[in-house]
């Protein structure tokens, strides 16, 4: 029914959790699995007020370390699937905003399904819809199956 | 990894489809299937000035005629599960808050996915989540599965 899943994750717990099922159904379905992160920009934050602004220089290395911390995460997510025998790529984003770059990385792979978690670090644990898995769900063009 | 889906319809094209999709899924994981259809009571139209008060008879008639058409949707999705070799319940429901009956109705029949469409007879067709799907993701305990 599913041939290519796509994962998004931020390292949030619920996040892993949805992406835990995942893995279950791409073994159960033997579809291949995409995990992904989408780190926004560092630009993105500074809007959004969240760091400070630094110099210029510094925004790339700041963009590096978020990646290399996404890349740690999805590895040791990858590693998780593999031992269950799933075939798992990893992919890591710098864009704004994640919920774009989700919907963009699974039409450019050819995804069938998303698996997310219903709200990320962001959000707040109950009776509300995180704003990147909402932003998904109004501009997916393919089913997304939301845990909780 | 899941027993008994839940699917709710409108009558909508969108809603059907998800239905369709959700007879596949129980078919993969030979599970139950529960088809709700969920109107809304006499009260609530009134309220709204949908329709004008009508005396007691003209009332029982409204919800005769209201019945039998669930009945008619409802029946296409069994029809269809019963083609699949899926079991299939069909539910029909007067309530005024489609996503609670939604939500109730997975508890008591001890559902664990609901797959729904991204908007029913009420949504606009692009960019926006429909506000009862909306309100069922942020209100389930349990996955939900939205198809657009």
């Amino acid at each position: 029914m599913f041939k290519h899943i796509l994962v998004p994750l931020d390292g949030s717990g619920l996040s892993l959790k949805a992406g835990r099922r995942a893995i279950d159904l791409a073994k159960r379905e033997k579809s291949r699995l995409s995990a992904m992160m989408a780190c926004p920009t560092y630009q993105h934050l500074a809007d959004k007020g969240y760091p400070p602004p630094v110099l210029k220089a510094n925004r790339k290395g700041w963009e590096n370390d978020m990646a290399e911390r996404a890349r740690g995460i999805l590895e040791q997510f990858a590693a998780e699937a593999e031992q269950s025998g799933v075939t798992c790529a990893t992919v890591v984003v710098v864009d704004d905003p994640p919920h774009h770059a989700i919907v963009e990385t699974a039409r450019e792979n050819d995804c069938d399904l998303i698996v997310m978690g219903s709200h990320g670090h962001g959000g707040v644990k109950q009776f509300i819809l995180g704003s990147q898995t909402s932003g998904v769900l109004s501009h997916s063009k393919i089913p997304v199956l939301v845990y909780r | 990894m899941f027993t008994h889906v839940l699917t709710p319809v409108d009558g909508s094209e969108l809603s059907m489809q998800a239905a369709r999709q959700a007879i596949e899924l129980a078919k993969v994981f030979s599970a139950k299937l529960s088809v709700l259809l969920v109107s809304p009571t006499y009260k609530q139209l009134t309220d709204e000035g949908f329709v004008a008060p009508l005396a007691g008879a003209a009332r029982q008639r409204w919800k005769a005629d209201v019945a039998e058409r669930a009945k008619k949707v409802l029946g296409v999705i069994e029809a269809e599960a019963a083609k699949a070799g899926v079991k299939c319940k069909a539910v029909h429901a007067f309530h005024d808050s489609p996503h609670e009956a939604i939500i109730d109705t997975a508890n008591k029949s001890g559902c664990d996915v609901v797959v729904i469409g991204s908007h029913g007879h009420g949504g606009m067709k692009q960019f926006i989540l429909g506000s009862e799907t909306s309100r069922v993701l942020s209100h389930s305990k349990i996955p939900v599965l939205v198809y657009r």
